[in-house]
């Protein structure tokens, strides 16, 4: 049983990369079809951010154990340019409707838990987790 | 993966098969608009039943197929987009609005087949008004 | 960091003795070993005594019995003498389980417990009894060691009873949230009673699911029954109704009161991202006009007569 996957993001096709290995890893924890779908939509977007904003960085997905929970972590960094205001990016109305803007507030809803560390000229790191029912 | 492109009458079908990578939809993108003109098409269906995730961006790019379409005059729709997909993007705040959706190919073609067809019917009338 | 686990998936607990006990706790082992067979057998007489415990052990064979016996035994060698303490405490939480599931009850395998630690108590006590601080040193550590036993096979059975619970609640959730399929093309989700977030999300599921299976083209949600219309519910139903129509599919929702609609408003609801019909008839008329149907009267209302067997014809 795979526990960790570290995917390097360099361009647009590793986007689907990442999210068919998160899925893969989803499904061998055990979460169901309608879940497998939102984890890797949830990685599309992180993995898309990745791409846009800081050309390359890192995402790392391994099983994550809570009690009796399982669950999948989901570790997207980079070394981009960073977010200025965190706090206006995951506001709903600067958002991804059409593709502009970084879809967090989306990616949030879909994730159980979601943190978000960023810091101008250094990158940014958004650590997601969710949980099976 | 190369999506497949193919005339039904005056309709393009577009299968999507698994996933997309963003430049597969670009090249889809590129594709029906040089199909839409070429066959003077009026109607294109994007079958999406075995797309694994709609993303932002994959949601922009139908979105500017079918606008793109729609300037060259035909009509769009997006059929067989799976529950878990529906669900996932609903979450994420994405929407194709203003454009056509439908549950799968058959129905798609169908949906068209009943637009032209109105579609014809008003530009009749308007003919005859015009005399 | 990478998490580790065992084979079932589930970390095994921490051991509770500290370095000293860890020490100590060899004492109880040796004594133990030593007794094994009279130790085993006064294990099986008290089983025999308790019904439900006696037809578990009737039903193993002896010969797999006996080679489940020597594998306890040597984890239990493992644990105590070499420290690998994760199988043999694991395995203790899956007797646990096993037990709960086979419909023991705790008090009766308590009961067992408790004869066979007074058992072994005086088995140490009849081998330490010279050496009063050795004594004392594997008396604190067995103690711990024993609680921690019980510990590990209480929460066995209330994890085990806890997924039971939960199983069932997602039965009932099943249960009461009913797709109907009225006619052709047409589905009907009535709701009722509390709606919290994850009710809404397995009702979302569950409607776009039925649509395809169904290959409907209009949906009508019916609210009447929901206890409380809050914005968390308009929202869902926002939701729902934006995904199904990414499959195709019309949603009308039926049974917003006008109270609860101006409510809705008020506090901020956007109501015009629904299409919402007063009542259940008027939604079930409306979809059927989507539909292309309409409900035509073609002849007066018939009467039924009942025959008598006698007047048969």
């Amino acid at each position: 049983m795979t526990e960790e996957i570290r995917i390097p993001i360099r361009s647009e096709t590793d986007i689907v990369v990442a999210r068919q290995s998160g899925r893969a890893l989803a499904a061998e924890a055990g979460f169901t079809g309608s879940e497998l779908t939102v984890i890797a939509t949830a990685i599309s977007e992180v993995a898309r951010n990745i791409v846009n904003y800081a050309q390359t960085g890192e995402i790392c997905i391994q099983q994550v154990k809570s009690g009796k929970q399982i669950g999948l972590l989901i570790v997207a960094s980079d070394r981009g340019p960073g977010i200025a205001d965190v706090a206006l990016a995951l506001q709903d109305g600067y958002s991804t409707s059409n593709g502009l803007g970084l879809g967090l507030p989306g990616v949030k809803r879909l994730m159980d838990e979601f943190e978000i560390v960023s810091e101008v000229g250094v990158g940014t790191t958004v650590t997601m987790r969710k949980w099976k029912r | 993966m190369k999506v497949p492109v193919l005339k039904l009458g005056k309709y393009l079908i577009a299968s999507v098969q698994g996933s997309l990578t963003d430049a597969d939809l670009v090249e889809l993108s590129s594709e029906l608009s040089e199909k839409v003109g070429r066959y003077r098409a009026r109607g294109v269906v994007i079958d999406v039943t075995t797309l694994d995730v709609m993303d932002s961006f994959a949601t922009r790019m139908l979105r500017d197929i079918a606008q793109m379409a729609r300037l060259r005059g035909a009509e769009t729709v997006i059929a067989g987009i799976q529950p878990d997909v529906a669900f996932a993007m609903v979450q994420l705040g994405l929407g194709l609005e203003g454009v056509s959706t439908c549950l799968d190919l058959e129905e798609g073609l169908a949906y068209l087949e009943k637009r032209l067809k109105a579609g014809n019917r008003d530009r009749g009338n308007s003919d005859t008004h015009s005399l | 960091m990478i998490t580790s686990m065992n084979q079932s998936g589930e970390q095994p607990p921490e051991l509770w003795l500290n370095e000293a006990e860890r020490e100590a706790i060899k004492d109880f082992w040796t004594v133990y070993d030593a007794h094994f067979s009279e130790i085993s057998n006064a294990v099986i007489n008290s089983v025999s005594q308790k019904p439900e415990l006696a037809s578990l052990i009737k039903a193993v064979p002896p010969e797999k019995l006996e080679a489940q016996r020597k594998t306890a035994r040597e984890r239990m060698r493992h644990a105590f003498q070499n420290g690998e303490w994760g199988p043999y405490l694991q395995a203790l939480r899956s007797e646990g389980e096993a037990y709960s599931q086979a419909g023991v009850s705790l008090t009766d395998w308590y009961e067992l417990f408790a004869t066979y630690r007074s058992h072994m108590l005086h088995l140490l006590f009849e081998a330490y009894r010279q050496e009063p601080d050795r004594l004392l040193a594997v008396i604190g550590a067995y103690s711990k060691f024993s609680d921690q036993i019980m510990a590990i096979v209480g929460q066995a059975y209330v994890d085990h009873k806890e997924n039971i619970i939960y199983q069932q609640q997602e039965a009932i959730l099943e249960l009461s949230t009913p797709v109907l399929v009225l006619r052709d093309r047409l589905l009907l989700l009535p709701i009722i009673g509390l709606l919290d977030s994850h009710r809404a999300q397995q009702l979302t599921e569950h409607l776009l699911k039925a649509i395809r299976e169904h290959r409907a083209r209009v949906v009508v949600i019916d609210i009447t029954g929901v206890l409380t219309v809050d914005s968390m519910v308009a929202n869902h139903l926002i939701k729902t109704t934006e995904a199904a129509r990414l499959m195709g599919v019309k949603v009308l929702v039926t049974g917003i009161s006008t109270e609860i609609a101006q409510t809705l408003v008020r506090i901020g609801v956007d109501l015009s991202r629904l299409n919402t019909l007063g009542d259940l008839r008027s939604g079930l008329e409306e979809a059927s006009r989507i539909l292309g149907y309409e409900l035509v009267r073609v002849a007066a209302e018939k009467t039924v007569i009942e025959l008598e067997p006698d007047e048969q014809p």
